[in-house]
């Protein structure tokens, strides 16, 4: 019965008992069902039989590794971080989200990015119900901001996109985890997505706040420089503008119109919605960009701040244009920008936001 | 009652699941709904229409 889903939405969350270690205060505390195995082998069988994991093997979650967890982010088990009224009210406490980490391979020093970024998916702007359980296979992106990128060795140079750097890779497992588990966004479940994506194994990164003369992404969702945050942006797919030009003007526009491109979505309800103002998410719906610095310098070099790349971007949005239509972006500070180093590629990524979904940016701590 | 998409079957019955309903009652529908035109729409809308009807009107729990 690999991969066959439990239909019971909270018994994902048993942690393995490994016994006597299990001794603290907060151990005590735990009231999750308990599954005995033999050994961490059996139980990393069993939690695949069981159909709780992304298809990976996990840390076997035992109450003394959940209860160092919890300890780390100084949290009462039963505290609730999240609760989605449209899955009956189904609620994420700590002690389910601490289970989940441990399973992802997170460690304790950890868990206060996990349980903030669990707060911010848990904003009704965020509107986690509908990206986790839609066709589109949208993906639940972490950017992280502040000195905790160094403190815990969170990737924002190169390679941060990419396998290779623990604290990306378990941070945004131990969400996708939670998600699985907890609020059941299961293959044939909640979750309805047509191709999925591989973002939704783990996508988290540090944005390069060194290499960048721009405000963070942070700054730009009222923030201060130096503040531990963590911003979750739900993308519903992206694409990559690549060019070697050193022509500043040349090089938004590129990035302006290849983003517009990539808007395009041909559904024809969907083109309905995102020119009308009804919907409630249009004004805080942000278009990101994350941007190697290779064409950060080009765009600096020349005299552009955010602000003006912003502008320009916003304009290739909205510009009339006789097949591509305009894109329903609300203003230019809805140009969401971030830094990742990426030494030596002149390349920028481009998100496209999912519809009906705002970024929501917590403090970490 | 609600109308769904044999798209989405899974999901609904899913949520019948967690809602603890299990004989939540629901019209199904062949996918896709959203790029049909007005008149599309209309036909579609008119052949439920019997389903609908019979799901409101029967079998109903006494009040």
């Amino acid at each position: 019965m690999a991969d066959k889903p439990d239909t019971q939405p909270e018994i994902a969350v048993d942690p393995y008992d490994c016994g006597p270690e299990a001794c603290s205060i907060t151990a005590s505390q735990l009231t999750a069902a308990r599954v005995e195995s033999a050994d961490p082998f059996e139980a990393m069988e069993t939690y695949f039989e069981r159909g709780w994991t992304d298809g990976l093997p996990i840390v076997p979650p035992t109450p003394a590794r959940v209860a160092d967890m919890l300890d780390a982010a100084n949290i009462a088990p039963h505290e609730v971080l999240a609760r989605v009224e449209t899955r009956e009210n189904v609620e994420v406490t700590a002690e389910k989200l601490a289970i989940n980490a441990v399973m992802a391979g997170a460690k304790p020093e950890y868990m206060p990015v996990i349980v903030a970024a669990m707060r911010a998916l848990a904003d009704p702007m965020h509107n986690l119900h509908s990206h986790t359980a839609t066709l589109m296979g949208a993906v639940q992106v972490a950017i992280i901001n502040g000195p905790v990128r160094q403190r815990l060795n969170i990737n924002s140079t190169d390679g941060a996109f990419g396998p290779g750097f623990r604290a990306n890779a378990t941070i945004g497992r131990a969400l996708r985890l939670t998600i699985r588990n907890v609020l059941r966004s299961v293959p044939g479940e909640f979750d309805r997505a047509a191709f999925s994506h591989p973002g939704r194994f783990s996508w988290c990164f540090g944005e390069d706040e060194e290499e960048s003369p721009w405000a963070t992404v942070s700054e730009d969702q009222g923030f201060a420089r130096g503040q531990d945050t963590v911003t979750m942006y739900a993308t519903g797919w992206q694409s990559t503008i690549v060019g070697d030009t050193r022509d500043a003007k040349e090089l938004v526009h590129n990035i302006g119109w290849g983003a517009r491109q990539a808007n395009l979505s041909g559904w024809r309800h969907m083109n309905d919605l995102d020119k009308s103002n009804f919907s409630s998410f249009r004004d805080g719906r942000k278009f990101l960009f994350v941007t190697g610095r290779e064409h950060i310098r080009v765009l600096h070099g020349a005299g552009m701040d955010k602000r003006a790349v912003q502008e320009e971007i916003y304009r290739c949005f909205t510009a009339a244009h006789a097949d591509l239509p305009e894109v329903a972006v609300a203003k230019p500070e809805n140009i969401l920008i971030a830094c990742v180093r990426g030494t030596a590629m002149y390349q920028t990524f481009f998100f496209f936001p999912f519809h009906s979904s705002n970024p929501i940016t917590r403090l970490i701590g | 009652m609600a109308i769904i998409t044999d798209a989405l079957l899974g999901a609904a019955e899913m949520m019948k699941r967690v809602s603890r309903m299990p004989d939540y009652p629901y019209v199904l529908t062949e996918f896709p709904v959203g790029n049909l035109n007005a008149e599309e729409l209309r036909a579609r809308a008119k052949g439920l229409i019997p389903e609908v009807v019979r799901l409101l009107t029967q079998n109903r729990p006494q009040d």
